[in-house]
């Protein structure tokens, strides 16, 4: 619960924070790219969560993994933030809000597909077409191929499931099958 | 008669005879006979009372008797009042033993019954599960094996347009 407090507190900051509209992908990204440094890094978290290091330290470190990632400037200032107040390992969280809050302020929908084969650009494009026509918003597609869906695709969009995959109705068909009473 | 022909003789003896009975009497009367005859009453007396006490102590036995005679009829009485009720105790009792352990023995009956219907239940599910199970599996297997290129690229966009159509209505509601 409190890791989505602070989420989304330092989330609405950054975004109040950066004020024009063409940064915001180039911070999500940046943010991402820290986080993913995070997630991946094990050595990182335990030198951040260990409190017998300085926080000179931690600040210097900070600063250095900004220039390696050529990260911009408001980034760089909320990590150094982060750090003083023993609040980067909450990255994750902070960066899944800020991207909610892009998306907002940008008018945009990240829908994730999931397909059995790999999508041809007309496909892509049929969607994005149809769902932009739907949902009044610009489209973010993110496709990913999963061969155990056998067939067809399965559409996400926020908390919202749209499955036409062969794998679903299979699901569904064997859900059936064991509700059937026997006569 | 030559014994009477001597009266003559004895007259005067007759006489005296006569007045020393009297003098005997009187004196006899004036002094033995009171005390005698005052005895004698009171003896009477004595045993008139005496009768009297026992004729009294009679009856009182005999009311003793009644009475103990009804105490006793009264107490059968109450021994059978008593025993009846021991017999219908204990009877009711007996029945309600009866019923416990026939109440016992058919929830006894209901519980082994529900047990048996869970577990048939139970099985049967698992059955199901298993023969679901394989059939989707097998279905699984069959789908990929028989599925070409073609296939799988019409159930794409099959599948595309179900999605929108979805997401359509969705909006819609």
């Amino acid at each position: 619960m409190i890791e989505n407090l602070i989420g989304k507190r330092y989330a609405e900051a950054l975004s109040r924070s950066v004020k024009e509209n063409s940064l915001l992908n180039p911070v999500l990204e940046n943010l991402q790219a820290c986080k993913n440094i995070f997630a991946t890094q094990d050595q990182l978290v335990r030198f951040f969560s260990q409190p017998s290091i300085p926080l000179e330290k931690k600040n210097n470190m900070v600063r250095e993994l900004c220039d390696r990632l050529n990260v911009e400037q408001v980034v760089c200032n909320l990590l150094v933030l982060l750090s003083e107040r023993k609040k980067i390992l909450f990255l994750g969280k902070i960066a899944e809000y800020f991207e909610k809050i892009v998306d907002r302020r940008l008018n945009q929908v990240r829908v994730s597909v999931r397909s059995a084969q790999t999508l041809s650009n007309e496909n892509i494009e049929r969607l994005r077409s149809a769902l932009t026509k739907i949902l009044g918003k610009t489209v973010l597609i993110n496709v990913h191929v999963d061969e155990a869906l056998i067939g067809g695709i399965q559409l996400k969009i926020g908390d919202q499931v749209a499955d036409a995959t062969i794998k679903n109705r299979l699901t569904l068909l064997k859900q059936k099958l064991e509700k059937e009473e026997v006569a | 008669m030559p014994q009477f022909e001597q009266i003559e003789v004895f007259q005067s003896l007759i006489f005296w005879s006569v007045v020393s009975f009297a003098l005997l009497f009187f004196l006899l009367k004036k002094y033995a006979f009171p005390p005698i005859l005052q005895a004698l009453e009171d003896r009477e007396n004595k045993i008139r009372t005496e009768i009297g006490d026992a004729e009294k102590l009679k009856q009182e036995a005999q009311e003793l008797k009644a009475n103990l005679e009804a105490e006793l009829k009264s107490t059968h009485e109450k021994a059978k009042t008593i025993v009846q009720l021991a017999t219908s105790e204990a009877k009711k009792i007996q029945e309600k033993t009866l019923d416990e352990t026939r109440a016992k023995n058919k929830q006894m009956q209901n519980e082994m019954e529900r047990e048996i219907e869970i577990s048939r239940n139970k099985l049967m599910g698992e059955v199901r599960g298993f023969t679901a199970a394989l059939t989707i599996a097998s279905t699984e297997k069959f789908l990929k094996k028989t599925m070409d290129d073609a296939d799988r690229k019409r159930l794409t966009e099959e599948s595309i347009e179900e999605v929108i159509k979805e997401m359509q209505q969705r909006q819609m509601n």
